[in-house]
């Protein structure tokens, strides 16, 4: 019985969060997180819904939560953008204590649609900014830096994986955030000071190299030792 | 232990030692890209290629017995393209010779990869998977013409 338990413990419930967390990503293809978190962002170009340009690096300082959607969407998107506006006055004011983007990766949006999504979700675009990028250059240079992507089907329609991206004050990809709807807490704890695990992640490989190495190393002696 | 029994071994060891950190390299120092199915989404029915941008592509190749649709599809240098690839009938292959792009077209999801042009010429793609009496003649070609040759 005891063993039995154990082995439940030890064996099936990883398997089943492991799986819980790959299936929680949702449709499309989900980002190479490796490839991308501690990276620093492109300074690109951006246009808001009131035809303002700007570059992405005058929102240094704060966090940034970023919300990659497209305007034409009637599935994921509206569902993403209004759980934003549920979670987000539990986490302060936008434009104050970090800023929100929903940044329209469709090519083919233009600044009235991003009007009309903002109109429609009654966002104040100003903390809480619906942009698109100012060119294809831009849309392709930060869609690539949080290692978005996107399959176009038909009636201007993508398969896209569902998330948001938090960018850190001095503008390095920070943390991602999976599903539809978000829970306040998650975002709390992806807008405060870095954990221990973030900031150990780039020595964690070497760690585990070590690890790895200096085991497989005691093995083999006692191997050695044994067979003697 | 014996002497070659113990050179044989710590060879042995060794040589994994040496093929783990291969594939290290290759996930981190190369950016080796896996490919990826989408099952959760209904498969197009109709092969075409989509440019985002002057640099920037998506191929949708729908895999039917004995051809790829789109067929001959041309590209500038240096693209980025995002590659989709479906069946409209049996299990096909698909292979990108010079690229490491090696795809299964599987009735029913989509398979992806991405792959960058960075140099001229032609691109052939086979079929790579038998799936029937058409099966040798199953091919296509990506054209990526230089910039300044032009
Ligand atoms: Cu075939």
């Amino acid at each position: 019985m005891c063993s039995l338990v154990r082995l439940l413990f030890l064996g099936v419930l990883p398997l089943l969060l492991f799986f819980n967390s790959v299936y929680s990503q949702g449709t499309g293809i989900p980002p190479n997180e490796s490839r991308t978190l501690g990276k620093l962002l492109p300074n690109v170009k951006l246009v808001d819904s009131y035809g303002n340009t700007f570059d992405i690096y005058e929102l240094k300082g704060k966090p940034i939560i970023l919300s990659p959607i497209y305007t034409h969407c009637n599935s994921a998107c509206p569902i993403i953008t209004d759980s934003l506006k549920k979670v987000i006055p539990k986490l302060g004011k936008p434009g104050e204590d970090f800023w929100v983007i929903s940044f329209s990766f469709d090519p083919k949006d233009r600044i009235e649609d991003i009007r009309k999504f903002q109109q429609d979700h009654l966002i104040d675009g100003f903390g809480w900014k619906v942009v698109i990028a100012k060119d294809k250059e831009d849309l392709f240079r930060l869609v690539d830096a949080i290692d978005f992507r996107f399959m176009t089907l038909e009636n201007r329609d993508f398969v896209h994986p569902n998330l948001l991206v938090v960018i850190s004050p001095d503008m390095r990809v920070k943390r991602y955030i999976y599903g539809v709807v978000f829970d306040y807490r998650d975002l709390k704890r992806a807008l405060e000071g870095e954990s221990f695990l973030e900031k150990a992640r780039p020595y964690l490989f070497f760690v585990g190299l070590i690890g790895f190495a200096s085991t497989s190393l005691y093995i083999l002696l006692k191997i050695f030792k044994k067979v003697k | 232990m014996d002497r070659a029994e113990r050179g044989a071994f710590i060879t042995a060891v060794a040589f994994m030692g040496f093929f783990f950190a291969l594939i290290v390299y290759a996930a981190k120092g190369l950016n080796i890209d896996v490919p990826t199915c989408i099952t959760d989404v209904k498969p197009f029915t109709q092969g075409q290629v989509i440019q985002h941008a002057p640099d920037r592509y998506e191929i949708h190749y729908l895999a039917k017995m004995w051809y790829f649709e789109p067929a001959d599809v041309e590209l500038p240098v240096g693209s980025t393209v995002d590659i989709y690839l479906t069946s409209g009938d049996v299990i096909h292959g698909f292979k990108i010779d010079g690229t490491n792009v090696n795809l299964m077209a599987i009735p029913g999801t989509v398979a992806y990869a991405r792959v960058k042009f960075d140099k001229p010429g032609v691109y052939h793609i086979v079929c790579h998977e038998y799936c029937g009496i058409g099966h040798q003649n199953m091919a296509t070609k990506i054209i990526v013409k230089g910039g300044e040759q032009q």
